[in-house]
């Protein structure tokens, strides 16, 4: 039964649609069996419009609609990808298509429960899952002592946990399983499951697919064992078994790594690798091998490991040599620039130049690859050392390079009485190194802390071993040194409080396609800049792998300085909200971090303007919504990096990295996976048409390369409520 | 608007120069009465001393500049928050002269018409021996044809670098009412460029 709200919207369709254009309300039976809705006209039918005395609108009603069909159409719009979903998961699994098995995979990815459970297995669930709902709050699941026959996720809602005498002993909530152990000890209920709440929404799946499923599991795995103990376990893949309908691959395809040694992951990747397709056409668990090694084996291991295969397998075949080569060459390709920071990688690369060049003279077949490897590993030769610096901003007018962590950058830090010093350190200056350079400077022999001010006067003391930590600063926060008796003595500088004014003036000056284009275009910059290596660091903790992610930390503090420069600047002058309008459209990162930012406003002047975006941005669901849009897109994309970053967080904070001290390389393609949405945001080059062409706009470059902005939370509150007084 | 009735102030001297001249160790001379011969590149350090000028607490800021670095935003930053200027050379390096000529046009430039204390040094008065700067030429050109003072110092002997802090404060107008400066080319307004009222909240914003 439709709710109220729903029922209420289709009256307004309708009678907007009988107001304006009574042609489109059709009875479309005959076309529907042969071309389902793929011919080119829109037609609507009602409910109402099947009984024969249908009343048609009165000049009253139509009135009405035409006032609220903006609000209908963005109810609509907003509950459709919920009730595509749910249309989906109603069918009989028989009758779902690849696509919507494609549908509810993706759906399932995002789910707690299923996190732990590989991408094979989630796929056989997509075309078992049943949807199940339930409107009262009350409404028992099951009765303890009754027979398990299903498995349920929470999908909306929430559930009450009770037991014979103990009365409800927890609550589970969306994301959350229940009644797996009835099912995998044939046991009856140990619990009986009550509604908490109306309306709850649930994917079940039966028993005889749940123990299908998870039998087939282990059937599917196959376990490599060396002196009794598991080396490598591989499992049987879904997807590799359609696509091997060409017969020429090889029956080993049909297996993907779960997990593995290091070092017999490698030699199987090495194995298994194929020479005959090309080069440019990469292997996919190849690829994730090579952008993740550096979490379970780093380089250190890897050079000395390949090269030992190399020359020992030199002996037996031409093959494996050849394949050994073309995981460097990927390897070296994933890696790119910051091979240069290491000069044992140099090194190691310069070797297996030299031994391939040796042996092409021998075998010929080998020589087109001699010269592949050549032209990686020249451009390495060029040492640079870059000088940077931030605090000025003249030189952000340039194009913006990737930072690499032998670079050199000056930062000011300051002393409790509000003087300071430049300093000159590497980009991956360890904070004790930081601490010597500005001891030096003062002359100091005392015991230094290097403490992060923010402008609301926090202080977060750095410890002595954190790297590069300039980059982690808040956007007004400043590098304080000082003793550790002075800590408490430590003010903000009064530049830290950020502008006093808005920048309507000049902004006004300002066309927003203009403003909209370079605020763009910076984005891409800083996008450009991070290595997908950074991403992986971040999130395994770059202490733990001891690299810096300069690049990344960048970009990342764009979306805070963009969020707060909004919000400074609609405190300080409100009119300024009539600019917004027309220019958030053109670049989804900025749309969705004004949104992000109205709603954090206390204000209900906005609302109706941020409504779509507040569709858009909608979290429910893991930001479904979002990820929904953004999967229509074209690169070039700036994604919206914190959600990735949350969802390799979520990845990495859930699943192992080790299991039985095997490494779980499940996690690893996941999160190579999100990785490579970042490398198809990037696929294509960033070359936006300049509203006007003609003109370069220096000053509208410089001001959104440095925006001034509040950002001590309480200044703004206080400003925010003084634009809006709040209401008793 | 008298000194007086603040009862506190704040005034900001600036050293600039070529690379190795001798800003820091004239500076650190005079802050710590230390001197070292090894040369270290400056990035730019601020240094804070307060002093009680007749009950007056007068904050003498004082930055050091850079002259290896080639920062003409930072640059020209610090020239525009600065009271008095201090622009030094070495007196056994003629190109570094050169360097304070250029470089006093560039104050005059950002500082406009306004009254602009400046005192050339040449340091390094020490190294007679090697000297290839008359001092009779630089202070002909500079007391008359520029109208700023000039004075010789050696932060290595420590001579004469009191007197280069005396006179850059002098003509930065802090004292000067208490003991008439040599000089009193002074605008009618006394400055205190580095004094802003704090803004008023209410009024922050243009339109409302």
């Amino acid at each position: 039964v439709p709710s109220e709200k729903i029922l209420r919207a289709g009256k307004i369709l309708r009678n907007a649609i009988l107001s304006r254009a009574p042609h489109m309300i059709r009875d479309r039976k005959y076309h529907l069996k042969t071309y389902r809705f793929q011919d080119k006209y829109l037609f609507y039918r009602f409910l109402d419009d099947e009984q024969e005395d249908a009343p048609l609108p009165s000049e009253e009603e139509k009135q009405e609609s035409q006032e609220e069909l903006q609000d209908t159409l963005l109810l609509l719009s907003q509950i459709g990808p919920d009730a595509h979903m749910r249309m989906i998961l109603r069918k009989h699994p028989s009758e779902r298509t690849a696509d919507d098995l494609e549908i509810i995979y993706e759906e399932l990815l995002h789910i707690k429960a299923l996190s732990h459970l590989s991408t094979t297995v989630k796929r056989e669930l997509a075309g078992v899952l049943i949807f199940e709902s339930h409107a009262k709050a009350g409404t028992v699941l099951f009765n303890q002592g009754e027979e398990g026959t299903s498995w349920y996720i929470i999908l909306k809602g929430s559930v009450n946990v009770v037991i014979y005498g103990k009365g409800v002993v927890c609550t589970l909530h969306e994301g959350d399983d229940f009644g797996k152990l009835a099912l995998v000890n044939d046991a009856p209920r140990a619990a009986s499951i009550v509604l908490r709440e109306d309306n709850c929404h649930f994917l079940r799946v039966d028993k005889e697919d749940f123990n299908r499923i998870l039998r087939d599991v282990e059937a599917n795995t196959v376990r490599l064992k060396e002196h009794g103990q598991d080396v490598l376990v591989l499992e049987k893949s879904l997807s590799s078994c359609r696509t091997s309908v060409q017969g020429a691959s090889s029956s080993h395809y049909k297996y993907k790594v779960m997990s593995g040694t290091p070092e017999k992951i490698l030699e199987h990747l090495l194995e298994m690798m194929r020479l005959d397709s090309q080069f440019t056409e990469s292997d996919s668990a190849l690829d994730d091998f090579v952008l993740m090694h550096c979490v379970f084996i780093p380089n250190s291991q890897l050079c000395p490991a390949l090269q030992g295969t190399e020359q020992e397998k030199l002996d037996y075949t031409l093959n494996n040599k050849r394949r050994v080569i073309r995981l460097v060459m990927q390897w070296a390709a994933v890696h790119g620039e910051h091979l240069q920071e290491d000069d044992n990688l140099v090194a190691f690369l310069q070797e297996i130049v030299m031994a391939v060049s040796n042996d092409a003279k021998a075998i010929p077949a080998i020589r087109d690859q001699v010269t592949e490897l050549e032209r990686i590993i020249f451009p390495l030769s060029q040492h640079k050392v870059l000088l940077r610096h931030f605090t000025i901003g003249e030189e952000k007018l340039q194009k913006r390079q990737p930072i690499k962590s032998y670079d050199e950058i000056l930062f000011k830090v300051y002393c409790s009485d509000h003087t300071y010093t430049t300093i000159r350190v590497p980009i991956a200056a360890t904070v004790r190194e930081v601490i010597d350079a500005v001891a030096d400077k003062l002359g100091s022999t005392e015991d230094l802390l290097l403490v992060h001010l923010t402008s609301a006067g926090e202080k977060v003391i750095f410890k002595p071993n954190d790297v590069s930590v300039f980059s982690t600063l808040s956007i007004n926060g400043r590098l304080f040194v000082c003793r550790s008796d002075q800590l408490d003595s430590l003010t903000p500088l009064p530049e830290q409080e950020g502008p006093y004014s808005g920048s309507l003036a000049s902004f006004e000056l300002m066309s927003s396609k203009d403003v909209a284009y370079h605020m763009t275009s910076y984005d891409w910059e800083l996008f450009h800049c991070v290595h997908e290596l950074e991403l992986i660091y971040h999130t395994f903790g770059r202490q733990n792998v001891k690299k810096t992610t300069v690049n990344l930390d960048l970009f990342l503090r764009r979306f805070n300085e963009i969020q707060l420069w909004v919000i400074s600047e609609i405190c300080m002058c409100s009119q300024l909200i009539d600019h917004w309008c027309c220019f958030h459209i053109h670049s989804t990162s900025v749309g969705v971090l004004l949104c992000l930012t109205f709603s954090c406003l206390s204000s209900n002047k906005f609302k109706k303007f941020y409504s779509e975006f507040e569709n858009l941005m909608d979290p429910s669901r893991n930001h479904r919504a979002y990820r929904l849009t953004v999967a229509k897109l074209e690169p070039p994309i700036i994604p919206f990096m914190p959600l990735l970053i949350k969802d390799m967080t979520f990845t990495h904070e859930g699943n192992k990295t080790f299991i039985d001290n095997l490494v779980n390389f499940e996690k690893m393609r996941m999160i190579a996976n999100t990785v490579k949405i970042v490398r198809y945001c990037r696929s294509q080059p960033f070359n936006p048409v300049s509203p006007l062409a003609s003109k370069s706009h220096p000053e509208v470059q410089s001001y959104v390369r440095q925006l001034n902005v509040i950002d001590n939370q309480r200044t703004l509150t206080q400003l925010s409520h003084g634009l809006e007084p709040r209401r008793s | 608007m008298s000194l007086e009735v603040k009862g506190k102030t704040q005034v900001r001297l600036v050293f600039l120069g070529a690379a190795g001249v001798g800003k820091t160790a004239l500076i650190l001379r005079f802050l710590q009465d230390t001197f070292e011969p090894k040369h270290r590149r400056t990035v730019e350090e601020l240094h804070s001393k307060e002093y009680d000028i007749d009950g007056v607490k007068v904050t003498v800021e004082i930055l050091d500049t850079s002259g290896s670095y080639s920062f003409p935003a930072m640059r020209k930053l610090s020239i525009q928050n600065s009271d008095a200027f201090a622009l030094v050379y070495a007196v056994d390096d003629p190109e570094s002269l050169e360097a304070v000529k250029s470089l006093r046009d560039e104050i005059l430039e950002i500082k406009e018409d306004k009254y602009t204390p400046i005192v050339v040094v040449g340091n390094k008065a020490d190294r007679e021996e090697a000297r290839q700067v008359s001092s009779e030429d630089v202070l002909s050109t500079v007391e008359l044809d520029w109208n700023n003072s000039y004075l010789e110092a050696s932060a290595k002997e420590n001579a004469n670098v009191v007197e280069v802090f005396k006179e850059l404060l002098q003509q930065a107008n802090l004292p000067s009412r208490l003991s008439p400066a040599l000089r009193r080319r002074r605008e009618t307004f006394p400055k205190d460029t580095n004094f802003r009222p704090p803004m008023n909240k209410t009024n922050s914003c243009i339109l409302s």
